[in-house]
């Protein structure tokens, strides 16, 4: 009867804690609505694949050899043979993207420029912290605020802690609410956060919209080869959106695909989260290094803001300068919430969501580089 | 350390600067497509009921 307790007294105490990591994901995806539709997935995956002798991994057998189990085989097909899950999202999300305010006042694309810098002053601290760069560029990306280019560039660079950025990726997203009012009111006044901006939204044409996406891709591409996957679904999902004429693929992309590859990619992801290789000191860091990343970002689009004041005539409200990160729309809500905060009479939201897109091309397209450059320099 | 740390300030510099070219770029376009293409059709109401998407 002793094959009745192989499983638990073959429990490690690293699988112990990870079902408590996965506990406390579902706790916060169920109670405290932080990213349900990923930290749920993630959180019972994690206990999934702890599970001693679990059937949901690669296993092996005595005298059969080595099993096949399902969350491994997604992981296997659907992220590491070919990254197809987090690009294929993104078809789904230039869907649901409307790029009108950002049309419709330029200038706030530049923000999304600025808020990558998180990216590259976390990738520093990384490496001050003792990590290789192909692993400090992947911890960095968490910077981009975009679940799915975090799990992509950690992927390609072959990163030994996709689970942990994950984690920490779609967490801190989940806590924007929390993280950038912090590191807004650092660098700003409460003079500043009154800025008011008139909103005059210019019409934007039909023209402009269906070529938008196009010349995105083609610029993007051609500076940045490697970001021509990210970018180009992203794309390609918006110029679907945009034609008007594929109403049920639009509508399939924003919802039924979106759902169908959000349900596996977290359960996915979980097979990265084995407790031998996620309990350990660096995941600690990771997480430590993803806030700074979110707070980076954060300070780096304010302060961009605060410059771009000094050349223009009609100011910026500083604040929107750290909407332009990819966190949409929470980052958005936020910034109106802080200027409503500092004077009631002041609305900053269509501007912010302006802000906020442009950080969605520019996180994909940071993604990218990072791809581009980071094996040239290792190699 | 000291290496990978050049390395990393080297990938801030040049990762900087290509991000800010295609977006700069990417700013010229949107500058001219009201010059280039009149308003004359669909404009869609932006608005922030756009679902989450990450």
């Amino acid at each position: 009867m002793s094959y009745l307790l192989d499983g638990v007294l073959a429990t490690t105490w690293q699988q112990l804690v990870m079902y408590l990591i996965g506990a406390l994901l579902i706790y916060l995806g169920i109670s405290k609505k932080l990213e349900p539709a990923l930290l749920l997935p993630l959180g019972f995956g994690a206990i999934l694949v702890n599970i001693p002798f679990s059937g949901a991994i690669n296993t092996i057998l005595p005298g059969i050899g080595e099993v096949n189990g399902i969350i491994d085989w997604l992981f296997d097909v659907g992220i590491q043979a070919s990254e197809a899950m987090p690009l294929l999202l993104f078809i789904g999300i230039g869907a649901m993207i409307d790029f009108g305010p950002l049309l419709s006042n330029p200038r706030l694309i530049l923000f999304g420029a600025a808020a990558q810098f998180g990216i590259f002053a976390t990738i520093s601290v990384a490496t001050l912290m003792g990590f290789p760069l192909k692993d400090a560029a992947s911890i960095g990306i968490i910077g981009a605020a975009d679940g799915p280019t975090s799990i992509l560039v950690s992927q390609v660079l072959k990163s030994d802690y996709m689970g942990a950025i994950a984690v920490a990726a779609y967490s801190y997203m989940a806590l924007v609410p929390i993280i950038q009012p912090f590191a807004i009111k650092l660098v700003t006044t409460k003079k500043e956060r009154q800025i008011k901006m008139p909103y005059n939204p210019k019409s934007v044409s039909r023209m402009a919209r269906l070529l938008f996406p196009i010349v995105v891709t083609l610029l993007a591409g051609y500076v940045a080869p490697a970001s021509v996957s990210l970018v180009g679904l992203l794309m390609f999902g918006n110029l679907i959106r945009e034609s008007l004429v594929l109403g049920s693929l639009s509508e399939t992309a924003q919802n039924a695909l979106v759902n169908l590859i959000t349900l596996l990619l977290g359960i996915t992801i979980a097979a990265s989260m084995k407790a031998e290789k996620f309990v350990r000191v660096e995941t600690m860091m990771i997480l430590l290094l993803g806030l700074l990343a979110f707070v980076f970002d954060s300070i780096a689009g304010v302060l961009f803001a605060k410059l771009m004041n000094l050349f223009t005539k009609n100011k910026v409200n500083p604040m929107i300068g750290a909407a332009g990160i990819s966190a949409f729309p929470m980052s958005a809500r936020v910034i109106q919430r802080l200027g409503q905060e500092a004077d009631p009479q002041n609305h900053l939201l269509m501007h912010a969501v302006g802000a906020n897109v442009a950080g969605q091309i520019a996180s994909v397209i940071a993604g990218g580089v990072v791809l581009g450059l980071v094996p040239t320099m290792i190699g | 350390m000291w290496t990978v740390f050049k390395q990393s300030l080297e990938l801030m510099w040049k990762g900087m600067l290509a991000i800010f070219l295609v977006i700069f770029l990417i700013y010229l376009v949107l500058l001219l497509f009201p010059k280039v293409f009149k308003n004359n059709s669909s404009q869609k109401k932006s608005d922030d009921s756009t679902p989450e998407s990450n």
